[in-house]
């Protein structure tokens, strides 16, 4: 057993965090958050080129750098720490992932090498209630992350992985104003627009279910970075500021919140890593670790984000400091593929305390 | 980072469920099973003289002291076997997991090459001697006196909540020793035979029904300068170190079990469980999980050199809800079976309260990450400084 990075990874996150605090602090998301994008091309390139991130985990063989879960982890823990990144999770990872597992080598050489370089932007969504018939597909996907600013669109149906070019006809994609102001979503709505289907022979559910557990641990990932940034602003704040001559964070209640907070925050940290690693392992717990690290992740992240505001008193509450965009942020996630609700119920089912249904 | 065993640690895995699986006597040495306090003894003892033979007693003592020097993965492997048979330290706690290391980081030469070979023989049983009634959450407040009389240390005062001190032969004794000085200065610790006429124990019987504290009174009772530990006035910084160890050996409790003993219930009794209970029952696993998870990312550390820091105390609370959580569920399941006397979930629920309280309270806890891991400031004192003697008690 041994449940610390290596030196490289340690080192990388290193790196990354320094690029992220200097070239998209949280401050340049918010400045971002007012634009249709939300994300600055050129730092985008800068990602890709110094840092190689959006190939971070797609394999040599079509331009990444054949890292894995443990390593994209890392990059999405520091990118939610400053709600950066913009369509990374879409593309880099959530797009990555669908190809991956539903796509065949061939399309893999069709797709990851653009998406690797950052130079193409791609956008994916589960879609099981879209009706896909001889090439062309209808219906409405209500929320998609970044498909407004794709150059390809990967929905997952019932029969499995489809491909769609965002400007062909039939398709129309709005951008959507959200509560989560700092990551841009979209509504497609087709009628009867032109799909490719990705993956022929592949066992299309087994892909489906293997790219949304994926994604419940990826989001996980920015959760636990979002959380403990919170967390760190939250402490920081109440060591310096005065009340009846001394630092608040003096006073046993407020100590008593940030005790509670920093033990959720570092039970979810625990889960988190752990669930890179099966991940990275594709191990057979794959399922149950999405179940618990969305669960776990969920609390700390609103926890953390609330406490902010809290303890942040009134200012927090202020439009001008950045707390809130944490809370919507935390929101956002906590809905995304799967309330951790939903998640526990699969968990108890998986368990064998719950019966299915 | 990788969660299997490696090879060595596979290896080291199956050679403790040999041993374990070789060695248990018939009956097991489940705590809850060995009937009163003095067949707990008896029966743990036997048992620690089998660990003893096979050099199993100690194993995390360094070899020195007749240990393996465990690595902290390692000591998990050791722990999760001993649980998956039912085997714990019992009342040998206070001297294999307390005062042992302890005596190995402050004793003398000479208190360690006599004292801790029989402790680890279980053939000492040892209780902890630190609380008193007007001394719970301000430990440092003791007020039990110790006056030197040649080569002995007169003891006068009371102790209480020392677990199994009614089987136990021997203490380690928090006691004050100059009033003058502030409280924490004034604190010797020391090491105190319980069979002398100077002592008299008394069973508490707790909220649950039964017996696991006691309350211990000192008469003029006796202790050799030889069974001081460290210098005189220097106790305080010597409990820490127990006390730092009472905490980790409290956190590194099984915590998944009190899932696993639930889920096998469901199961082998059929238990109905509705949707409610279903997130309770998940709720506790992912809570479970990820505390068994931050307790081998703090074991990584501290394999790897780092000091562990309060993160002990975080883990302590959290096993605390883990273990009134599963009560709560266990009882909800069963109904009114549950709450017979003597029923294994009557009983958690019955004792649950008392894991926020043992080994520092809840409160005290939070104040130790509050700031010993977050830095923030400290309680005020408004008797800093101030002598002993001069601070109001109750």
């Amino acid at each position: 057993m041994n449940f610390a990075f290596s030196e490289e990874q340690d080192e990388f996150r290193e790196l990354l965090r320094r690029f992220v605090e200097e070239r998209w602090p949280v401050a340049e998301t918010r400045r971002l958050a007012e634009t249709d994008a939300g994300f600055d091309r050129a730092v985008w390139k800068q990602m890709a080129d110094e840092l190689g991130l959006q190939g971070l985990a797609v394999s040599e063989a079509h331009g990444g750098q054949g890292f894995g879960m443990l390593e994209l982890g890392i990059a999405l823990e520091e990118l939610g720490r400053q709600l950066a990144g913009g369509p990374f999770l879409a593309s880099a990872v959530l797009s990555n992932f669908a190809l991956s597992n539903g796509a065949t080598p061939e399309e893999h050489a069709e797709f990851l090498p653009g998406i690797a370089a950052g130079t193409s932007i791609s956008a994916w969504a589960d879609a099981p209630g879209l009706a896909v018939d001889n090439g062309r597909a209808s219906g409405r996907v209500a929320w998609c992350i970044d498909a407004h600013n794709a150059d390809l669109l990967l929905l997952t149906t019932r029969g499995g992985l489809i491909a769609l070019d965002p400007g062909a006809d039939g398709v129309s994609i709005v951008a959507a104003k959200a509560t989560d102001l700092t990551r841009k979503y979209a509504h497609i709505e087709l009628a009867g627009a032109p799909v490719r289907k990705l993956g022929v022979g592949l066992d299309p559910d087994a892909a489906a279910v293997k790219t949304r557990h994926q994604a419940v641990i990826a989001v996980a990932a920015e959760q636990v970075g979002a959380a403990a940034h919170c967390f760190d602003q939250a402490v920081a704040y109440v060591k310096e500021r005065l009340q009846f001559g001394r630092p608040v964070g003096g006073f046993q209640a407020v100590k008593h919140r940030a005790a509670d907070a920093y033990a959720v925050v570092e039970l979810a940290r625990s889960a988190a890593y752990w669930s890179w690693w099966v991940a990275a392992n594709d191990g057979a717990e794959l399922g149950e670790a999405a179940h618990v690290v969305k669960s776990i992740a969920s609390e700390a992240a609103r926890t953390a984000a609330y406490e902010n505001i809290h303890l942040h008193g009134g200012y927090g509450f202020t439009w001008e400091h950045d707390a809130h965009l944490y809370y919507r942020r935390a929101a956002a996630n906590e809905v995304f593929q799967g309330d951790p609700v939903a998640h526990r119920a699969a968990l108890a089912v998986e368990l064998g305390v719950l019966v299915a249904g | 980072m990788d969660f299997e065993d490696t090879p060595d640690e596979a290896a080291f895995r199956a050679e403790v469920a040999g041993f374990l699986d070789r060695n248990l006597p018939e009956g097991g040495v489940r705590y809850h099973d060995m009937g009163t306090m003095e067949e707990k003894a008896r029966r743990q003892r036997e048992w620690q003289l089998i660990l003893h033979e096979h050099g199993w007693s100690v194993p995390t003592w360094s070899a020195e002291w007749g240990g393996r020097a465990l690595t902290p993965a390692k000591n998990v492997i050791w722990r999760q076997e001993c649980d998956r048979v039912g085997v714990g330290e019992g009342v040998l706690n206070g001297g294999l997991s307390m005062l042992g290391p302890t005596l190995i980081a402050h004793g003398s030469q000479e208190q360690k090459e006599r004292l801790l070979e029989p402790t680890a023989r279980g053939e000492i049983l040892w209780a902890q001697l630190f609380s008193e009634p007007g001394s719970g959450s301000d430990l440092a407040s003791l007020a039990t006196r110790a006056v030197r009389d040649g080569d002995d240390w007169i003891v006068n005062g009371q102790k209480v909540w020392s677990s199994f001190a009614n089987v136990a032969d021997m203490g380690f004794l928090l006691v004050r020793t100059d009033a003058r000085k502030p409280k924490h200065q004034g604190i010797t610790y020391l090491l105190i035979d319980l069979h002398q006429p100077g002592v008299e124990v008394r069973p508490l019987i707790e909220m649950t029904g039964g017996n696991h504290f006691n309350e211990v009174f000192f008469s003029d009772a006796r202790v050799p300068v030889a069974n001081q530990v460290g210098a005189e006035g220097a106790g305080w910084g010597i409990a820490r170190t127990t006390l730092m160890y009472e905490r980790s050996s409290i956190g590194s409790f099984s915590v998944l079990g009190h899932f696993e003993r639930l889920r096998d219930l469901i199961r082998e009794r059929g238990v109905p469980v509705d949707a409610v209970t279903a997130d309770e029952l998940a709720r506790l696993y992912v809570r479970a999980r990820s505390l068994d998870l931050l307790n081998k990312r703090v074991l990584t550390k501290v394999s790897q050199g780092q000091v562990p820091g309060a993160e002990g105390s975080v883990m302590k609370n959290e096993i605390s809800d883990v273990m009134l959580a599963a009560a709560d569920i266990g009882i909800r399941l069963l109904g009114e079976d549950a709450l017979a006397p003597g029923h294994a979930y009557e009983h958690d629920f019955l004792f649950a309260p008392s894991m926020h309280l043992g080994g520092g309270t809840e409160e005290i806890m939070k104040n130790l990450v509050a700031e010993q891991v977050l830095g923030l400031p400290r309680e005020p004192d408004a008797f800093k400084g101030k002598p002993f003697d001069e601070v109001p008690r109750s």
